[in-house]
């Protein structure tokens, strides 16, 4: 059992040694398969954690160095954490192997080394950010996110890329230096940063009933700095150029994995250190409501109007995190399952989507609508994954699209107020999804001249590719059809996590 | 007034400084005042949280043996500032690496200009 303890610590130090390890080949082909089997065996060790935990029904903290709390540095895990943990490593792997052959094209041989120990310290910033429980070393890895990811962004080298990156760094410091302020304001009212200890001195400060002004503002400062390293509405303008111009891998890690980092550390901090009350007193639940359905409608209609591909899928994933801040502005433990039920499914779709719509460009050399059309009849596995994984977004039933919006739906009945805007913007969001999605998935299967039969001659793509894209497709089908063994796996998670609401 | 402001002061400052960064990072046309602007902003928040440590009459927190001393300044703040001071000189790196891409492709460090430069070359692609 006492294993079990060091998996979050492990998991960590062996991506970020794995990553380190990388200039020891030379083929860049081994390259990749080497971390993927990193990859693989913290994914199973997450897996382990994962069942280990909720057979137990207990949570532990893990303290580096063996320093008690107010002085050390701690780690945190639960059922929660493991299956983020897991969820996580299933999509790198998957994401690897699904756009191997895009990675191959898109990066220069000599550069592939240094792409894949970008993306291993990724990960590891990633699994850091999950487990963490202390602000500052939350605040560290952000950082280091957000320059990985900067760099991941411009690895494809184009002009277009290098200036996306300089776009998405500026925004990335903006909401780090904010970040940060609120960092500072928390330190110096309650001269703590690990999560438990803030969250005893923030209970005493509500008991004594002063200081609540400079609560509020790093609070909200907190959420608004990771509101724009998330790409949530109003700050989401670096977000379409970024995931467009990278190359497939990095968008779909980018969209599927990055944006729900900073999600979860805000999720952190609303439970385990401001509390009920300190959100809704200071309408900072409210405000996050607001940005949902702000993000909900208005990212939708700006993916309407896009004719290329990746950035009508990017600005989806701006919509799609508006769900997730919906789910947390309705302030209630269903919300929050609610939320982590979001990310869990949308890491998976979306990353399918981009895998299938990085195969369809290959397929045809070509990212603009015109120049798609018919190509999911040369490619149809990635057509195939690309037509689930948009109906799934729209919420058809069986998909798992269809659960999360159930759940959030769930969440917003269980509310006063907020039940008939959540449910008005859950209703009206789907619709335009499905207003963007149907469309194109009609032009992708739709013959390239009119009147005219043609000949079925698909392009063949690797097993690996397929396979990966097969099993994204069984994990959308799975959690569209028996979504109570995760829904109950996140409760029980959330429940050990703290109360709320 | 007066001594209010006088008492806030280094906050104050790190405000406006904060202000002044952002509004060149963001404002700015040329890559490089960007990056200058970027690292006011920075510079901005470790005066804060420098301002936030420091004890009036405070020594450095290095405890001697005899020593009188009683009072000392908050060494963690001081800590924070230089893992700060690293991510700050990291992200300067990069962006600088960044705008010389941009400047051997486009010679230009206008990021209107390389804007445009960049969708023209798209188009013609």
């Amino acid at each position: 059992m006492g294993l079990v303890y060091n998996i979050p610590l492990f998991s960590i130090l062996l991506v970020v040694v794995s990553g380190v390890c990388i200039p020891l080949f030379r083929n860049g082909r081994h390259v990749i398969r080497f971390i993927q089997i990193v990859q693989c065996m913290v994914g199973v060790g997450s897996l382990f954690l994962m069942v280990e935990l909720s057979t137990l029904n207990e949570s532990f903290t893990y303290q580096l160095g063996h320093v008690p709390a107010p002085w050390g540095n701690e780690l945190r895990a639960g059922p929660l954490e493991g299956l983020f943990a897991f969820v996580f490593s299933l999509v790198m792997v998957l994401t690897f192997s699904g756009s191997r052959e895009d990675l191959i094209a898109d990066i220069k041989p000599h550069r592939l080394g240094n792409y894949c120990l970008l993306m291993q310290l990724l990960y590891g910033a990633l699994l850091a950010m999950i487990y963490t429980d202390d602000l500052f070393t939350a605040y560290v890895f952000v950082e280091v996110a957000a320059v990985t990811a900067c760099v991941v962004v411009s690895a494809k080298e184009s002009g277009r890329s290098i200036v996306s990156a300089i776009r998405y760094l500026m925004f990335n410091c903006l909401g780090s230096g904010l970040f940060l302020l609120g960092i500072a304001i928390l330190y110096a009212l309650t001269g703590h940063l690990l999560f438990s200890s803030l969250q005893q001195a923030v209970e005493q400060y509500l008991l004594s009933g002063s200081s609540k002004l400079p609560l509020i503002v790093s609070a909200l400062l907190m959420t608004l700095g990771l509101s724009i390293k998330s790409a949530q509405f109003p700050f989401h303008a670096w977000l379409p150029d970024a995931h467009a111009s990278a190359t497939t891998t990095s968008s779909a890690i980018l969209s599927g994995l990055l944006l729900k980092g900073y999600l979860i550390i805000l999720m952190k901090l609303m439970v385990r250190v401001f509390g009920p009350f300190v959100m809704v007193s200071s309408y900072l639940c409210d405000l996050l409501l607001l940005l949902g359905l702000a993000g909900m409608l208005f990212a939708s209609v700006a993916a309407l109007r896009q004719e290329e591909v990746k950035r009508m899928i990017a600005y989806s994933s701006s919509a799609q995190i508006s769900y997730i801040f919906l789910s947390l502005g309705l302030g209630s433990q269903l919300g929050l399952l609610a939320a982590c039920f979001q990310i869990i499914v949308h890491a998976l779709t979306k990353s399918m989507i981009f895998l299938g719509a990085g195969a369809m460009i290959n397929g045809v050399h070509g990212h603009y609508w015109g120049q798609l059309r018919g190509a999911a009849r040369k490619v149809p596995v990635g057509g195939i994954a690309f037509t689930v994984g948009g109906l799934s977004l729209c919420g058809i039933p069986l998909l798992a699209g269809f659960s999360s919006k159930y759940c959030i739906a769930l969440a917003a009945l269980d509310s006063d107020w907020q039940m008939a805007p959540a449910l008005f913007g859950l209703a009206a969001s789907s619709v335009l999804n499905a207003m963007y999605y149907i469309p194109a998935i009609l032009v992708i299967w739709g013959r390239t001249k009119p009147n005219q039969e043609e000949e079925w001659n698909p392009i063949s793509i690797g097993w690996e590719q397929k396979l990966a894209l097969g099993f994204l497709l069984f994990c959308n089908l799975y959690l569209g059809m028996r979504f109570g063994l995760v829904r109950n796996l996140i409760e029980q998670g959330i429940n050990l996590l703290g109360s709320f609401g | 007034m007066l001594e209010l402001i006088l008492e806030q002061r280094y906050y104050m400052i790190s405000i406006i400084l904060f202000a002044i960064g952002f509004v060149t990072l963001f404002l700015h046309p040329n890559l490089i005042k960007k990056i200058i602007g970027l690292n006011l902003m920075d510079t901005s928040i470790f005066l804060f949280l420098a301002a936030m440590g420091y004890v009036g009459g405070g020594q450095a927190p290095i405890i001697e043996e005899g020593s009188s001393w009683t009072m000392y300044i908050n060494p963690v703040p001081g800590g924070l500032v230089l893992t700060g001071i690293v991510v700050a000189v990291s992200t300067t790196a990069l962006f600088l690496s960044l705008t010389h891409r941009l400047y051997r492709k486009y010679h230009s460090l206008n990021l209107d200009v390389i804007l445009m430069l960049a969708k023209k070359g798209q188009e013609d692609t």
